[in-house]
């Protein structure tokens, strides 16, 4: 009798167990919308299209121009970017940045090494505690934000490479050395100028005398290695030698030396040649003008 | 052995029995993915719904004046923002930009392009760094077919809009607004009668009241906004009678009272003496008069435009001050500038709030002497101004009805200039 009631007892467990909460909830509909889906007749379609055809579908790139205000740095005050610069910039960046790297290296290399998202924002992200501006950040190789996009100014080159191209061509280098890092000689030329906190108080003069092109380069190495990459890049021979000339003697060396391990890095890691590749830049930025913008769009 | 499985296995069965034995019912059917999603999209056509749109008021920080914008919500994204005030230079402006309803802090409204009329108040360029620290990003805290309650997303301000009929042409809206704005400010202080309390309120034309209790001397300031029947606090004021007062509508007398609380409004001061002691010049609204002053200055313009060929037109005539001169009728010529001083006295009864003017015959300055002699119609019109008149004024002072105690049919209204 007693085993009778004990293979009752395990049945009955055994009962328990295999119907204890079999109620399970339907699946619910997703809660994701198509990203996608283009509404034709949204005053944007042209232009969304064209930034699918131009950066989502080559460069698998979300260019990103209506702002996300959680996709940006939450301390800074800041608003969107305007639609008639953003589309004017979209073009611009295709053009003077990823069409330059298709030419002069190949179609593969930004797909591979580009960022996934660009981020436009319409004004600059301003420190009032020390008196800066950020002009543009790159976050682990994956995201590059632009400020400041309501002030672009497309026949002002000086301002447009100054705001927005330096900016692009300085945050790709960071992707650039996250990826393949650069030589440690570098940071032993300048070691022992860099000031991380008092780099603003700098003027661009008696940066260019310490051998930095500019006074953020004198902010810490890393900056310094992209931004001479940056600033040779978008600079006309006449500005870039108006730089050494500031520079004097003893300045215009060290920017030198350090341009030297950057070509020698470029050309040796990424099979990039920084002369031709500024020729072409310079030549591109030559031919910006009211004709050269999509009015479609 | 067997004895303790057996209770061993009794008290596990009992134990499942207890844990499985209520499903907790849901609160809601849907997940709070789905209902989140689903309030995205009614706001998203609550807003597009109204075919005139909105009435938007926008305060950028709870210490900040307020602003009106007038807003139209389409279906394909699109939103045009339309405002009239000082930050887009004091006149009409309307801007597109794109919008959009995204599940963030609940449903948000956002505003994701620039907008030229809107983002004013968020833009940090100016003043540098921080700007007039707005939000642009607002969280739907409720909505209907006629009122949606937002909080700025980054500064929690309260924010709200009312739909707008159809019938209101928008830039006819800000108009109106505008015309409130000058019957309520303008007049310098104004007071704040609560129940006993009375404050003397300053700074009016900024849209922040600066409160001071008259008793205490305390200050406080209250951000308001103008609205199409008065006025609107940001916050509600608690009164001494221990009610909270937030809209004020103007009456008929002039006065701005709550709407919930007769005891509590607002006054200016005294017409009579205010008027008196003003100094200003007050132009005649040659279409609000009667036929006792509006025939002689009809008359006015003939002769002079007769009189000087077309050089010397009527500009405008007025009720003025000049220094040295003392109170007088004036009279102001286009398109070669010429002013004229007629002199007036201006006694005031202070008990009544009643105003007598009584020329001064044969006393006038050098161009008042030469237009005197060849005009006519000045005499007729000095003349016609003797009286003792009853003075009617609103808040603002910038509008006074003069009607003559002795025949309420004589009456004419003067517009500071």
């Amino acid at each position: 009798m007693d085993k009778f009631k004990y293979y009752v007892l395990i049945i009955v467990f055994i009962v328990l167990i295999s119907s204890g909460c079999n109620k399970n909830d339907e699946l619910t509909d997703s809660i994701f919308v198509d990203a996608q889906e283009q509404n034709l007749d949204s005053p944007t379609y042209n232009f969304d299209v064209w930034l699918n055809d131009n950066f989502r579908e080559p460069y698998n790139l979300s260019f990103k121009y209506r702002m996300e205000d959680v996709g940006s740095d939450l301390y800074y005050n800041l608003v969107p970017a305007s639609l008639e610069k953003s589309k004017q910039l979209a073009q611009l960046v295709k053009y003077l940045w990823f069409d330059v790297y298709a030419e002069m290296v190949d179609e593969e290399f930004l797909k591979k090494y580009g960022p996934r998202i660009i981020h436009l924002i319409g004004s600059p992200a301003y420190s009032p505690n020390s008196g800066t501006m950020v002009l543009g950040t790159a976050e682990g190789g994956i995201k590059v934000t632009l400020y400041s996009c309501n002030n672009l100014d497309y026949k002002n080159p000086d301002q447009m490479n100054e705001f927005y191209f330096k900016t692009m061509h300085h945050e790709f280098a960071h992707i650039l050395h996250q990826t393949k890092s650069y030589p440690k000689d570098f940071e032993q030329i300048s070691a022992g100028s860099y000031s991380p906190m008092g780099w603003q108080y700098i003027t661009a003069a008696d940066a260019a005398k310490m051998g930095f092109v500019s006074p953020y380069s004198a902010s810490q190495a890393r900056e310094d290695f992209v931004e001479i990459i940056a600033n040779y890049l978008v600079k006309s021979d006449e500005s870039w030698n108006k730089t050494l000339e500031m520079a004097g003697e003893e300045g215009s060396a060290i920017i030198n030396s350090k341009l030297e391990i950057c070509s020698k890095w470029l050309k040796e890691k990424w099979d990039i040649d920084i002369v031709l590749m500024r020729n072409e830049i310079i030549k591109r930025q030559q031919n910006i003008d009211d004709d050269f913008f999509n009015k479609e769009l | 052995m067997v004895r303790i499985t057996t209770y061993f296995i009794l008290i596990l069965s009992i134990s499942m029995l207890a844990g499985c034995v209520k499903e907790q019912e849901n609160l809601f059917d849907e997940t709070a993915a789905v209902r989140l999603n689903n309030a995205i999209e009614s706001i998203d056509s609550t807003l597009t719904n109204a075919s005139n749109g909105w009435v938007m008021q926008y305060f950028a920080t709870s210490e900040s004046p307020g602003y009106t914008m007038l807003i139209k919500f389409s279906s394909n994204g699109e939103a045009v923002v339309a405002a009239k005030n000082q930050l887009v230079k004091g006149k009409y402006t309307e801007a597109k930009s794109i919008f959009d309803v995204i599940g963030d802090n609940g449903p948000v409204l956002t505003f994701n392009t620039f907008n030229d009329v809107l983002h004013i108040f968020s833009n940090p360029e100016n003043p540098s760094g921080t700007g007039l620290e707005g939000d642009y990003e607002f969280v739907v805290n409720n909505y209907s077919d006629s009122l949606i309650q937002l909080k700025g997303k980054k500064r929690g301000t309260e924010i709200e809009m009312q739909r707008l009929s159809e019938s209101n042409s928008w830039s006819d809206y800000f108009d109106e607004l505008d015309k409130m704005d000058n019957q309520i400010l303008g007049a310098g202080s104004l007071y704040f009668i609560t129940g006993r309390d009375t404050f003397i309120v300053l700074n009016g034309s900024t849209h922040v009241f600066e409160f001071q209790n008259t008793t205490t001397n305390e200050t406080t300031q209250i951000p308001f906004i103008i609205t199409k029947k008065g006025l609107k606090f940001y916050a509600p004021y608690i009164t001494s009678g221990n009610k909270n007062v937030q809209t004020f509508s103007l009456s008929d007398d002039g006065k701005l009272y709550a709407d919930n609380d007769k005891n509590t409004y607002f006054a200016g001061p005294k017409i009579g003496s205010y008027f008196v002691n003003s100094q200003s010049t007050y132009a005649f609204d040659t279409t609000r008069m009667s036929d006792h002053f509006k025939m002689p200055i009809r008359e006015l313009h003939q002769q002079m435009k007769e009189h000087y060929n077309g050089k010397r037109n009527v500009d405008f005539i007025a009720l003025s001050y000049k220094t040295g001169f003392g109170n007088s009728f004036y009279l102001a010529t286009t398109p070669t500038v010429t002013t004229a001083n007629f002199k007036i006295e201006l006694t005031l009864d202070p008990n009544n709030d009643v105003i007598t003017i009584a020329r001064e015959k044969g006393i006038y300055d050098s161009n008042g002497e030469l237009f005197y002699t060849n005009i006519n119609a000045i005499e007729d019109i000095w003349s016609q101004l003797d009286g003792s008149y009853k003075l009617i004024s609103g808040l603002s002072k910038k509008e006074v009805k003069f009607i003559d105690l002795n025949d309420e049919s004589r009456y004419f209204v003067v517009m500071k200039r």
